[in-house]
């Protein structure tokens, strides 16, 4: 006979987990719980009640020991850790505080990949030194019983320095290179990797740049080709209308239109700070007259462009009214 | 959204440019090559334009009232004589 019981939802249970970031935090013993939400949680400790295969965040909780972790250790600078093999890893520090920078520490690692901070270690000579040398903007070179990790985590402080001086973003990864270079010359060295990155990152947005001014520039001319002629064709206003819009577009005053004839309109209008009369077309706005010396090229230009010629002229020095 | 404004052979049409890109001189003469054979200048094609047709116009920039960029290709006009000092 089944037992009812197993179709009854089980009782909610509390439990302690790590949550590191994402939706997923971490129970001891290697079970995964999904939380419900985790918008703005800090990575940490925390008591969860798990309801079938979701876990709802109750409070922060008392850290646990990392004991049964694979223990590494390095020094620490700038939220990262130098490793016994010379490289940077971010550590996770739990809400613990800030260790000094090039302080020496154990950290342990977590089965998702993950750095946590365990405990201080003693500081030597050599993290004394380094930290006078750090000060100073020197390197390490002469300074005895330097570890991979310390000259990892010095060249990073180094260079973090360098680049907020210079308001200039690095991540640990950047620098990776360059690590034996700013250890053993200090400043000088960071100064040099900065030049070339910002450099090549100059590069690189002038390259996004252009890419993507080809590609607006192709869908103009393409849109220029497919524009049929109908929409091109002027609109219906009256002449008076289109001189309006042609002189305010480009920042011109109309003061007054009139006709001289079936095929000639006057128009006065105001550019910069001077009146001006010109006799148009009064549909194409083709001008017949510019009311301005342009040595016979009046019929070049229309009504929408003579304020621009206006303006060279006066710039220039140039300009002749001719009719008032 | 800029409008570039060509004049071309006496009459004058608006094209609107919809990209927010940064045009250079070189840039808006090209485009104004492709408006003028499309017969976008008061619906009078000129398939023929020469692709330096415009290497010699001005390019000139205004803001207008409202803020909206207005560029205006136009041929470059002699003017009639420079004042004395």
């Amino acid at each position: 006979m089944v037992d009812y019981r197993k179709f009854l939802k089980s009782e909610p249970e509390e439990v302690a987990v790590l949550f590191l970031g994402g939706l997923t935090a971490h129970a001891f013993g290697g079970r995964a719980l999904r939380l419900t939400s985790s918008v703005g949680l800090e990575p940490g400790w925390y008591r969860v009640r798990v309801r079938g295969r979701g876990a709802e965040l109750l409070a922060q909780a008392e850290p646990e020991s990392l004991e049964g972790l694979p223990g590494e250790t390095g020094h620490f600078a700038c939220g990262y850790v130098g490793m016994s093999r010379g490289r940077l890893e971010l550590l996770e520090r739990l809400g613990a505080p800030e260790p000094e920078a090039l302080a020496p520490l154990r950290a342990r690692r977590h089965p998702t990949g993950a750095l946590l901070l365990d405990e201080a270690l003693f500081e030597g000579e050599p993290e004394v030194l380094a930290r006078e040398a750090l000060e100073a903007g020197r390197g390490l070179s002469g300074v005895k019983g330097v570890t991979p990790s310390l000259r990892a985590a010095f060249a990073l402080a180094t260079a973090r320095a360098v680049a907020r001086e210079r308001g200039v973003s690095l991540s640990a990864a950047e620098l990776d290179k360059a690590i034996p270079r700013i250890a053993d010359d200090g400043r000088a060295a960071a100064h040099a990797l900065l030049d070339e990155l910002t450099l090549r990152r100059e590069e690189e947005r002038a390259r996004i740049a252009e890419r993507a001014r080809g590609e607006a520039l192709a869908a103009i001319y393409e849109r220029a080709r497919a524009t049929p002629r109908a929409r091109a064709q002027p609109p219906r206003l009256g002449p008076e209308e289109l001189a309006e819009r042609a002189l305010t577009a480009a920042g011109a005053l109309l003061l007054g239109a009139r006709r001289l004839g079936p095929d000639t309109l006057e128009v006065r209008y105001q550019f910069l700070g001077e009146r001006f009369t010109s006799v148009v077309h009064p549909q194409t706005l083709h001008v017949f007259d510019a009311g301005i010396c342009l040595a016979g090229a009046d019929e070049e230009v229309t009504l929408e462009s003579l304020p621009s010629v206006i303006r060279e002229a006066i710039e220039d020095g140039v300009l002749v009214i001719t009719r008032r | 959204m800029a409008i570039l404004n060509i004049t071309y052979a006496g009459l004058s049409a608006d094209f609107p440019l919809e990209s927010g890109v940064n045009l250079t001189d070189g840039d808006v003469r090209r485009i104004a090559v492709e408006v003028v054979r499309a017969g976008c200048v008061r619906g009078a094609a000129f398939p023929s334009v020469a692709d330096s047709a415009f290497d010699h116009y001005v390019v000139d920039r205004f803001t207008g009232p409202s803020g909206e960029r207005r560029i205006y290709l136009r041929p470059k006009v002699p003017f009639g004589g420079r004042r004395s000092a």
